[in-house]
This record gives structure tokens, sequence and C-alpha cells, in this order.
């Protein structure tokens, strides 16, 4: 990893980060009464976290395929955060129950 | 200090604290998945502190690993932070007066900075509290960063699979999307998006998958607008 490549990397997100953040100041009319802006939120964020979630279980698994330990563990956080609504606790046992399942099945 | 901006502060950290329970243990994971990807202590904290958007930095773990292409990064940006336009609008006659404060809280406006902001009793000064709100918001996301890279090789010993750690909290983030949208489109397009996109290629498939998504929603979109 190229440490200067990897800072210009930064700025350019950070850069990107804060213009999106600060469009409505510089277009204020146009992005308020643009319908195919907000028909375009209301689904890019769902749709964006999970090609986020499928995109790190393959970065974050340990081993090739399959990924049952992993998707296991997943419903087990879903179902989790929806029962209880705290993230953290299911992140948590997300962690401990996939440790525990390749200590089950290695 | 004066006694109106000593009220106005602690306030805001009423306001905020729900958030920091969320930030703290959040930007600890994001500083010990940073020290676990080789990063040194002030690319991780640098991180955090001038982009400030949590899914974004995640994601960009392994493209700063890969060494991914200018373009790769501009477009994963864009389109994970796309959600970003629309924040400012409710709250334009809210923002502070004085531009340096207007500026960072701008650029400052993350989904959480956004809900507290916004749901800011109608009665209270918002546009006074919008910068110690944003600010301490940053705080806790930045002193939960350090954390998590201090103690980050320690953890690792500790936790096994604790990159784990990153998919959960996708896992959650696309939850709370769902729920406040309910589309099953978007997490169709998005799971169709990604077995198309590893299927051609196995180099770019994040970015493959972001741009198929987003050239389905914006055909869906456009279908509806001429609806």
């Amino acid at each position: 990893m190229n440490l200067g490549y990897s800072w210009v990397l930064v700025a350019i997100m950070a850069v990107i980060t804060v213009l999106l953040r600060a469009a409505p100041l510089l277009g204020r009319r146009w992005l308020g009464n643009n319908y195919f802006i907000e028909r375009l939120n209301q689904n890019l964020p769902g749709c964006v976290m999970v090609i986020l979630v499928c995109s790190s279980l393959t970065t974050a698994s340990a081993t090739a395929t399959p990924f049952f330990r992993e998707i296991g563990a997943l419903v087990i956080v879903a179902l989790s955060y929806l029962l209880w609504r705290k993230a953290l606790v299911s992140v948590i046992l997300g962690v401990a129950l996939l440790s525990l399942l390749f200590e089950v099945f290695p | 200090m004066d006694a109106t901006r000593k009220t106005l502060w602690s306030r805001a950290f009423k306001l905020t604290l729900p958030v920091g329970m969320g930030y703290i243990p959040t930007g600890f994971a994001f500083g010990v998945l940073g020290t676990e990807a080789g990063f040194p202590l002030s690319l991780t904290i640098g991180m955090s502190c001038f982009i400030f958007a949590g899914a974004l930095q995640f994601a960009a773990i392994p493209l700063l690993v890969s060494g991914a292409g200018v373009v790769t990064m501009a477009v994963t940006t864009l389109l994970i932070n796309l959600r970003h336009v629309l924040y400012a609008l409710p709250l334009l006659d809210y923002l502070p007066h004085r531009r340096a404060s207007r500026g960072y809280v701008i650029a400052a406006l993350t989904d959480e900075n956004f809900s507290v902001l916004s749901s800011t009793p109608a009665d209270a000064p918002r546009a006074d509290l919008a910068l110690p709100v944003s600010f301490i918001n940053h705080g806790y996301w930045i002193a939960g960063t350090a954390v998590g890279a201090l103690a980050g090789q320690q953890a690792m010993q500790w936790v096994p699979h604790i990159a784990f750690a990153l998919p959960c909290l996708f896992t959650i983030l696309a939850i709370e999307q769902y729920l406040a949208k309910r589309s099953w489109f978007a997490i169709g397009t998005g799971l169709v998006a990604f077995v198309v996109a590893r299927a051609f290629s196995s180099k770019f498939v994040l970015i493959g998958a972001l741009l198929i998504g987003l050239v389905v929603l914006c055909i869906k979109a456009i279908s509806q607008e001429k609806e």
C-alpha cells in the first residue's frame, strides 16, 4: 500500500462527500423540485447497502467457499437487530457466533 | 464561555448522546479494521476527520488495500454518498449564520447529524444548535476511531474474525434502509447487480455492481417520472 497515493484517494473521497452534502446550497431550486433525484434516492441507499453486504462478505470470509457459516451468522445478526434494535449487540453477536461456528465446523 | 453558550453546548450534548452510543463503538470497529488492514494511525484517524462517512470509510478499506484507481474510488464515493444530496435541503433555513460554521455543518452532514438536526424541537434554537451537535458527533466518531486504531493489534488477538463486524454493520444499515423506504425492489436490485457483476469480473465487482444498480434504478426512476 502506497501511503501517499492512499492520502490522495482519501482527499478525493472527502472532496466528493463534501460536494454532495453542499449540493443543495448550489442548486437549491433544481434539487428541491427534482422528482427524478427524489425517486432515485428512494431506492439507491438500500441497493447500495445490499451490494456492500455482499462485497464485504466476500472480502471478510476466511474461506473461499462455501459461505454457510457467514450467512448463518448474518441471519442471526439480522434477526437480533429486528428484535432488539441494538446495533452494537448484533455486531458482537455476529462476530462471536462466527468464531463459534468456525470452532464447531472447522 | 458565557452562560447561553454553555447551555447550548450542554443541550447539544444531551441531544447527541444516543448518536454517541452508536458512533463510539462503530468508530472503534473502523479503527480496529484500519489497523488490521495495515493502515498507519494517521491515515485511519485522518479518514474519520476528513471524510466522516461511516459506510464509505468501511467500504474504502479493501479498496485502499488493493490500491484501487481514482475513478473507482470517485464513483464508489458518489454512489454510496449520493443520498446526502438531499439532506441539507430541509435544513437550509436552520443553518448557522456564520459562513465557517455553516460550511462545517454542511461538510459534517452525516445520516445521524441529519436525523438529530431535523428532529430538534421546533421551539429550539436550531441554527445555534447545528454547530455544537455536528461538532460533538464528529468528536465521538474520531475518538472511537482513535481508540480502536490504538487498541487494534490487541483487539485482533482477543477477537478472531473481527473483520466480520463489517458485513454485520452493513446488514444492519441495509435493514435500516429497508425499514425507512420499504422497497424490496432496492434489495432485489442490489442482490442481482452483485451476482451479475461477480459473474463478469473478479477484479471490479464492487464498482461493477454499483454501476449496474445505478443504471437499473435510473431506468426505474425515469419510467416512474413518465407515469
